[in-house]
């Protein structure tokens, strides 16, 4: 009886030794051991709130302005001061984390699932399928991204949220499925899915119970540090005028506003410092989320 | 080696002309007509509408069209663009500047990253290994627009140490903000791949055995430690200079340079399809020829890559 506790306790030593994927309990409970993740968490908790219920932080329409008030500073009740059309501005910044964090979440996540199964595909399966995605992955490579995105978006008449979440998810998986598809490549051929080959059991098992569960560490790591840059891109495209339409509260189009009025600096700090304490969280949740998954890399 | 060139040259080609087929796909799709654009409230003779459409081959069918353009553009006929601006001039006008603020970007970026990311790497966990750390952390949290902008509004607006855009003032004191912004960006990335790799050869067990050997530190250093450290380096050449042209897309906007960057921005807004896919094209070929070339720098350097 102990010797079969013992043995199993050794295997499970072993399975540590070689990477193995750690429970979501004993991954949660070691992440909220680290004090900078707490706050993080609770930061970006709030950034959700926002975007699914701005009412509850402010009580002012961000659509009801008063030209009159054209970019007014602060005053009583208004604590960010007025934007270019005497809206408040407090409001109109709260209103904005919306598309953000749609953006980041839904593209991350996305990315996450797309890389994923195409890389699993690609590295379990090699040949036909392996070459089919690895010389698209080539293709997509070839161009740098920002202009992709720029010439796709463009090509666009009608941008909503959905297009550019789908658009960025087209252009931006290879990296991620190159990243899935080594790491498969080094499970792929590991015991315990050879003999889950051997007793028969089918493909699409092997690949959801055996190969994804062991190989998608390193992407989930790659993913969570990359969830700040998307809120960036978003803000990005939305600047240079191929993002969201004219006319949406976001982050992005406060920036492009703000550019042309200098006079004004409010117009620029406030999205800034949002949408930076956004992305640093989002970088820190990432960074322990990384070092939690992968020990090596505590350097 | 040779075979080696060659090889990656043949697998370019394809791609290649997937790449700007799909381009010219693209802004062939997009919506309105840029003649009738050109034209803007004024009535147009359908003469002259009809001349314009006949000289930009508009009426053509799609594929014909884009033979032609890649005719035109490999022959260096590049034409005009459909407001009457000669291309090849433009070209000529605007590569210098997207070249001067690429190289300058590139110095500030090098010096600062391999300067401090050796450093760093060297003695680790020290007051400047922490300071790299927090710092790139935040220059990578931080979106690019937001860092962009607040250096433009402090150093050129409210200190007014150096200009706040256009190219004016001449080189390199137009180019030195947007160059140390797109610097500064890319230091980050570039430092911690520096510091993480020496800090791993460091702890190699040849450079123990270097060591024990007796070997000199110095010699250490330049043989054993920086020629292993720096191959991963070598490889980030390539990655980073796809993110510069992106860089410039943006930077060149903001600071308002008249270079390759915003001239691709403003033809697509204009749908001028033939200058976006010259410059997608050139930007392409730029990608493939400088990955070329760190491929076999990564040859030269290492030689477990030779075949």
């Amino acid at each position: 009886m102990t010797q079969i506790a013992v043995a199993a306790e050794e295997v499970e030593i072993a399975d540590l030794a070689e990477g193995r994927a750690p429970t979501t309990r004993e991954l949660l409970i070691s992440l909220l051991r680290k004090p900078a993740f707490d706050v993080c968490a609770v930061l970006l908790l709030l950034f959700f709130a926002m975007a699914a219920v701005p009412q509850i932080f402010t009580s002012v329409d961000p659509t009801v302005c008063d030209l009159g008030k054209s970019m007014h500073p602060a005053s009583a009740g208004h604590p960010f001061g007025y934007d270019v059309q005497g809206c408040d501005y407090f409001s109109n910044v709260i209103y904005g984390a919306r598309p953000s964090v749609l953006v980041s979440v839904v593209a991350s996540f996305g990315m996450f699932l797309l890389a994923g199964v195409l890389g699993l595909l690609a590295g379990y399966f090699p040949g036909f399928v392996d070459a089919l995605i690895s010389r698209t992955a080539d293709v997509l490579f070839a161009l740098p991204g920002m202009v992709a995105l720029i010439v796709i978006l463009n090509a666009v008449p009608h941008r909503n949220i959905w297009i550019i979440l789908g658009v960025i998810l087209m252009i931006g998986w290879p990296g991620g499925m190159r990243l899935m598809r080594s790491t498969v490549f080094s499970v792929r051929n590991k015991e315990y899915v050879q003999a889950a080959r051997a007793i028969g059991v089918p493909a699409w098992r092997i690949l959801t119970r055996h190969v994804f569960p062991n190989a998608m560490a390193p992407l989930l790591a790659m993913t969570t540090l990359g969830v700040g840059g998307m809120v960036g891109l978003e803000a990005a495209l939305t600047f240079l005028g191929v993002g969201l339409p004219p006319g949406t509260i976001s982050w992005g189009s406060q920036f492009g506003i703000a550019a042309s009025y200098r006079e004004a600096p409010h117009l620029f700090v406030w999205p800034s410092i949002f949408i930076s304490v956004m992305t640093i969280s989002f970088m820190i949740i990432g960074d322990s989320i990384r070092d939690v998954l992968d020990p090596k890399l505590l350097k | 080696m040779l075979g080696y060139i060659l090889r990656r040259i043949a697998a370019a080609i394809p791609i290649g002309l997937i790449v700007t087929f799909g381009v010219f796909a693209l802004v062939f799709l997009m919506p309105g007509d840029p003649i009738r654009a050109l034209a803007g409230d004024k009535p147009f003779p359908p003469t002259v509408m009809a001349a314009k459409r006949a000289q930009f081959h508009l009426d053509d069918p799609f594929f014909v069209q884009y033979l032609l353009m890649m005719r035109d553009t490999f022959t260096g006929h590049f034409g005009t663009t459909f407001a009457g601006a000669d291309i090849g001039e433009q070209l000529k006008l605007r590569i210098p500047v997207t070249l001067r603020l690429a190289l300058l970007s590139y110095f500030f970026e090098w010096l600062c990253g391999l300067l401090f990311g050796i450093y760093a790497g060297f003695r680790r966990n020290g007051i400047v290994d922490r300071l790299l750390l927090l710092a790139t952390l935040l220059i990578l949290a931080i979106p690019s627009l937001v860092s962009t902008f607040t250096a433009q509004y402090v150093f050129g607006v409210k200190l007014k140490w150096l200009p706040v855009s256009g190219i004016l003032d001449g080189f390199p004191t137009s180019y030195l903000l947007p160059a140390m912004v797109i610097g500064v960006l890319g230091f980050a990335g570039l430092g911690r791949l520096t510091r993480t790799s020496v800090v791993e050869t460091v702890n190699a067990d040849f450079v123990k055995t270097a060591r024990s050997k007796g070997l000199s530190e110095g010699r250490i250093l330049w043989r054993h430690i920086l020629p292993n450290a720096l191959l991963p380096v070598i490889t980030y050449l390539g990655l980073d200079l796809a993110g510069m042209f992106a860089g410039a897309i943006i930077t060149e906007s903001i600071f308002n340079l008249p270079g390759l960057g915003q001239f691709l921005f403003q033809s697509i807004q204009m749908k001028e399809g033939g200058v976006v896919v010259i410059l997608t094209t050139l930007a392409f070929v730029s990608f493939i020829v400088i990955n070329l070339l760190v491929d076999v720098l990564y040859g030269v350097v290492d030689p477990r890559v030779r075949a």
